[in-house]
Protein backbone atom coordinates (compact mmCIF):
# COMPACT_ATOMS: atom_id res chain seq x y z
CA UNK A 1 0.00 0.00 0.00
CA UNK A 2 1.33 3.45 -1.45
CA UNK A 3 0.62 6.41 1.16
CA UNK A 4 0.28 9.83 -1.25
CA UNK A 5 0.18 13.39 -0.33
CA UNK A 6 -2.43 13.47 -2.86
CA UNK A 7 -4.61 10.79 -4.64
CA UNK A 8 -3.34 9.96 -8.23
CA UNK A 9 -2.24 10.61 -10.86
CA UNK A 10 1.25 11.38 -9.32
CA UNK A 11 3.79 12.52 -10.86
CA UNK A 12 6.77 10.09 -12.34
CA UNK A 13 10.10 11.40 -13.23
CA UNK A 14 10.42 11.78 -16.92
CA UNK A 15 6.89 10.63 -18.03
CA UNK A 16 4.34 13.09 -16.76
CA UNK A 17 1.59 12.02 -14.59
CA UNK A 18 0.66 8.37 -14.52
CA UNK A 19 -1.91 5.89 -12.24
CA UNK A 20 -0.51 3.86 -9.86
CA UNK A 21 -0.43 0.62 -11.62
CA UNK A 22 0.58 2.44 -14.59
CA UNK A 23 3.67 3.71 -12.65
CA UNK A 24 4.34 0.12 -11.06
CA UNK A 25 4.00 -1.79 -14.51
CA UNK A 26 6.59 1.04 -16.24
CA UNK A 27 8.59 0.42 -13.34
CA UNK A 28 8.45 -3.63 -13.00
CA UNK A 29 9.38 -4.41 -16.47
CA UNK A 30 12.40 -1.82 -16.28
CA UNK A 31 13.67 -4.00 -13.26
CA UNK A 32 13.03 -7.77 -14.63
CA UNK A 33 14.92 -6.43 -17.75
CA UNK A 34 17.58 -7.30 -15.96
CA UNK A 35 16.78 -10.36 -13.96
CA UNK A 36 17.77 -13.81 -15.34
CA UNK A 37 15.89 -16.96 -14.38
CA UNK A 38 12.19 -15.85 -15.06
CA UNK A 39 9.84 -17.74 -17.06
CA UNK A 40 7.17 -15.12 -17.34
CA UNK A 41 8.41 -12.30 -16.25
CA UNK A 42 4.96 -10.74 -17.40
CA UNK A 43 2.84 -12.59 -14.43
CA UNK A 44 4.41 -10.00 -12.69
CA UNK A 45 3.30 -6.80 -14.13
CA UNK A 46 -0.23 -8.98 -14.45
CA UNK A 47 -0.16 -9.03 -11.01
CA UNK A 48 -0.06 -5.49 -9.83
CA UNK A 49 -3.39 -4.54 -9.89
CA UNK A 50 -4.24 -6.86 -7.44
CA UNK A 51 -1.50 -6.21 -5.27
CA UNK A 52 -0.89 -1.75 -5.28
CA UNK A 53 -3.22 -0.22 -3.60
CA UNK A 54 -2.97 3.54 -2.07
CA UNK A 55 -3.83 6.00 0.65
CA UNK A 56 -3.65 9.47 0.98
CA UNK A 57 -1.99 11.26 4.41
CA UNK A 58 -5.14 13.27 4.74
CA UNK A 59 -7.61 10.22 4.25
CA UNK A 60 -5.63 8.74 7.42
CA UNK A 61 -5.58 11.62 9.39
CA UNK A 62 -9.62 11.33 8.15
CA UNK A 63 -9.86 7.45 9.65
CA UNK A 64 -8.27 8.65 12.43
CA UNK A 65 -10.25 11.16 13.65
CA UNK A 66 -13.30 9.39 13.04
CA UNK A 67 -12.18 6.37 14.74
CA UNK A 68 -11.15 7.79 17.43
CA UNK A 69 -14.50 10.35 17.80
CA UNK A 70 -16.54 6.87 17.32
CA UNK A 71 -14.46 4.48 19.71
CA UNK A 72 -16.65 3.32 22.44
CA UNK A 73 -14.55 3.23 25.49
CA UNK A 74 -16.26 4.19 29.44
CA UNK A 75 -13.02 3.93 30.71
CA UNK A 76 -11.32 6.87 31.25
CA UNK A 77 -7.63 5.27 31.71
CA UNK A 78 -8.26 3.43 27.99
CA UNK A 79 -10.03 6.27 26.14
CA UNK A 80 -6.99 8.94 27.28
CA UNK A 81 -4.69 5.98 25.70
CA UNK A 82 -6.83 6.29 22.46
CA UNK A 83 -7.08 9.87 22.80
CA UNK A 84 -2.71 10.08 23.14
CA UNK A 85 -2.42 7.85 20.61
CA UNK A 86 -4.20 10.02 17.82
CA UNK A 87 -2.31 12.53 17.91
CA UNK A 88 -0.01 10.95 15.61
CA UNK A 89 -2.82 11.27 13.24
CA UNK A 90 -2.80 15.08 13.69
CA UNK A 91 0.41 15.61 12.87
CA UNK A 92 -0.29 16.70 9.11
CA UNK A 93 -1.85 19.62 10.70
CA UNK A 94 1.16 21.15 11.98
CA UNK A 95 2.59 23.92 9.69
CA UNK A 96 5.39 22.92 7.29
CA UNK A 97 4.18 19.32 7.40
CA UNK B 1 32.14 -12.40 5.21
CA UNK B 2 30.38 -8.55 4.29
CA UNK B 3 28.43 -6.82 6.85
CA UNK B 4 24.88 -7.00 5.93
CA UNK B 5 24.05 -3.19 6.25
CA UNK B 6 20.09 -3.80 5.23
CA UNK B 7 19.62 -5.73 8.39
CA UNK B 8 17.54 -4.41 10.93
CA UNK B 9 18.67 -5.85 14.36
CA UNK B 10 15.29 -3.82 16.05
CA UNK B 11 12.39 -4.04 14.01
CA UNK B 12 10.60 -1.04 16.08
CA UNK B 13 9.23 2.44 14.10
CA UNK B 14 11.83 3.72 16.23
CA UNK B 15 14.66 1.08 15.07
CA UNK B 16 13.51 1.11 11.47
CA UNK B 17 13.80 4.78 11.68
CA UNK B 18 17.40 5.05 13.28
CA UNK B 19 18.10 3.11 9.85
CA UNK B 20 16.86 5.19 7.64
CA UNK B 21 18.45 8.16 9.64
CA UNK B 22 21.64 5.97 9.41
CA UNK B 23 21.71 6.28 5.85
CA UNK B 24 21.88 10.33 5.79
CA UNK B 25 25.11 10.89 6.73
CA UNK B 26 26.45 14.02 8.00
CA UNK B 27 25.10 16.38 6.16
CA UNK B 28 22.08 14.48 5.58
CA UNK B 29 21.01 14.24 9.35
CA UNK B 30 21.56 18.09 10.33
CA UNK B 31 18.32 18.47 8.36
CA UNK B 32 16.50 16.96 11.26
CA UNK B 33 17.72 18.95 13.81
CA UNK B 34 13.61 20.29 14.02
CA UNK B 35 12.78 17.21 15.17
CA UNK B 36 12.44 15.79 11.65
CA UNK B 37 9.72 18.38 10.59
CA UNK B 38 9.03 17.97 6.89
CA UNK B 39 10.50 14.69 6.92
CA UNK B 40 8.06 11.66 5.34
CA UNK B 41 10.50 8.58 6.93
CA UNK B 42 10.16 10.33 10.69
CA UNK B 43 5.96 10.88 9.82
CA UNK B 44 5.56 7.56 9.04
CA UNK B 45 7.17 6.32 11.83
CA UNK B 46 5.06 8.35 13.83
CA UNK B 47 1.91 7.85 12.17
CA UNK B 48 2.46 3.85 11.66
CA UNK B 49 3.66 3.24 15.15
CA UNK B 50 0.35 4.93 16.70
CA UNK B 51 -1.82 2.40 14.06
CA UNK B 52 0.05 -0.61 15.48
CA UNK B 53 -0.58 0.22 19.10
CA UNK B 54 -4.33 1.60 18.80
CA UNK B 55 -7.26 -1.20 18.62
CA UNK B 56 -6.54 -2.97 15.42
CA UNK B 57 -10.18 -2.91 14.11
CA UNK B 58 -11.17 0.75 14.71
CA UNK B 59 -8.25 2.19 13.10
CA UNK B 60 -5.78 -0.10 11.06
CA UNK B 61 -9.06 -1.74 10.07
CA UNK B 62 -10.69 1.39 8.76
CA UNK B 63 -7.71 2.65 7.03
CA UNK B 64 -7.42 -0.31 4.86
CA UNK B 65 -11.20 -0.18 3.99
CA UNK B 66 -10.93 3.54 2.95
CA UNK B 67 -7.30 2.65 0.97
CA UNK B 68 -8.17 1.50 -2.80
CA UNK B 69 -7.14 -0.64 -4.97
CA UNK B 70 -6.10 -4.41 -4.73
CA UNK B 71 -9.21 -4.86 -3.04
CA UNK B 72 -8.86 -8.83 -2.21
CA UNK B 73 -5.18 -7.84 -1.01
CA UNK B 74 -6.77 -5.05 1.26
CA UNK B 75 -9.93 -7.61 2.53
CA UNK B 76 -7.26 -10.32 3.36
CA UNK B 77 -5.08 -7.91 5.45
CA UNK B 78 -7.92 -6.39 7.03
CA UNK B 79 -10.28 -9.64 8.03
CA UNK B 80 -6.51 -10.77 10.22
CA UNK B 81 -5.86 -6.95 11.62
CA UNK B 82 -6.23 -8.09 15.33
CA UNK B 83 -3.66 -10.92 14.78
CA UNK B 84 -1.11 -8.98 12.16
CA UNK B 85 2.29 -7.90 13.01
CA UNK B 86 3.11 -4.27 11.68
CA UNK B 87 6.78 -4.57 10.71
CA UNK B 88 8.31 -1.14 9.69
CA UNK B 89 11.77 -3.17 8.90
CA UNK B 90 13.17 -4.17 5.60
CA UNK B 91 12.53 -7.47 4.46
CA UNK B 92 14.09 -8.61 0.97
CA UNK B 93 11.72 -10.57 -1.10
CA UNK B 94 13.02 -12.55 -3.78
CA UNK B 95 11.64 -13.43 -7.09
CA UNK B 96 14.02 -16.12 -7.98
CA UNK B 97 16.99 -17.46 -6.39
CA UNK B 98 19.19 -15.57 -9.38
CA UNK B 99 17.44 -12.47 -8.27
CA UNK B 100 18.78 -11.35 -5.02
CA UNK B 101 20.38 -8.41 -4.72
CA UNK B 102 24.16 -7.46 -4.03
CA UNK B 103 24.48 -5.34 -0.83
CA UNK B 104 25.60 -2.85 -3.15
CA UNK B 105 22.79 -2.58 -5.03
CA UNK B 106 20.23 -2.28 -2.03
CA UNK B 107 18.62 1.21 -1.98
CA UNK B 108 20.01 4.09 0.78
CA UNK B 109 16.67 4.58 1.41
CA UNK B 110 15.04 1.32 2.58
CA UNK B 111 11.27 1.02 2.45
CA UNK B 112 9.62 -0.01 5.50
CA UNK B 113 7.25 -2.53 4.94
CA UNK B 114 4.12 -4.22 6.27
CA UNK B 115 4.54 -7.36 6.66
CA UNK B 116 1.48 -10.11 7.82
CA UNK B 117 2.40 -13.01 10.00
CA UNK B 118 1.52 -15.76 7.47
CA UNK B 119 3.83 -16.63 5.26
CA UNK B 120 4.50 -14.73 1.70
CA UNK B 121 3.15 -16.26 -1.81
CA UNK B 122 6.68 -15.95 -2.93
CA UNK B 123 7.85 -18.00 0.02
CA UNK B 124 9.50 -21.17 0.39
CA UNK B 125 8.41 -23.71 -2.15
CA UNK B 126 7.72 -20.47 -4.69
CA UNK B 127 11.10 -19.81 -4.28
CA UNK B 128 13.09 -23.38 -4.07
CA UNK B 129 11.24 -23.52 -7.59
CA UNK B 130 13.70 -21.50 -9.91
CA UNK B 131 11.96 -19.46 -12.12
CA UNK B 132 8.32 -20.01 -11.50
CA UNK B 133 6.11 -18.14 -9.45
CA UNK B 134 2.92 -19.06 -7.86
CA UNK B 135 0.22 -16.47 -8.23
CA UNK B 136 -1.17 -14.84 -5.39
CA UNK B 137 -4.58 -16.04 -3.83
CA UNK B 138 -5.19 -13.37 -1.21
CA UNK B 139 -8.69 -14.72 0.46
CA UNK B 140 -7.09 -17.88 1.17
CA UNK B 141 -4.21 -19.72 2.35
CA UNK B 142 -1.38 -17.61 0.91
CA UNK B 143 -1.68 -14.06 2.13
CA UNK B 144 0.63 -11.35 0.74
CA UNK B 145 3.21 -8.78 2.44
CA UNK B 146 1.72 -5.10 2.40
CA UNK B 147 4.13 -2.82 1.15
CA UNK B 148 4.45 0.86 2.23
CA UNK B 149 6.94 2.74 0.51
CA UNK B 150 7.95 6.22 0.51
CA UNK B 151 6.14 7.82 -2.06
CA UNK B 152 8.25 11.23 -1.75
CA UNK B 153 10.80 12.33 0.46
CA UNK B 154 8.78 14.98 2.05
CA UNK B 155 4.90 13.94 2.27
CA UNK B 156 3.35 17.31 2.20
Amino acid sequence: MIFLAAPPPVPISEHGWLYLNQAATLGLRGVLVGVDGLDDPEQLVEWVPETVAWITWPAVVDVVRRSAQAYPSADATARGTVDRLTVAGDLLKRPNR
Amino acid sequence: MPEDRTRIENPSAFGRLANSLSWEGIDGLRKFRQGGVGRSDVFQAEVLHALDMLPRQAFLGMLLERAHGADAARAAAAAQVEQATLDLSVHEIFLTPAARAEPSAVSSSPTPCWSLPTRSPYSSSAQSDRGRFRRPSWPSSARPPCCVPTAARRCC
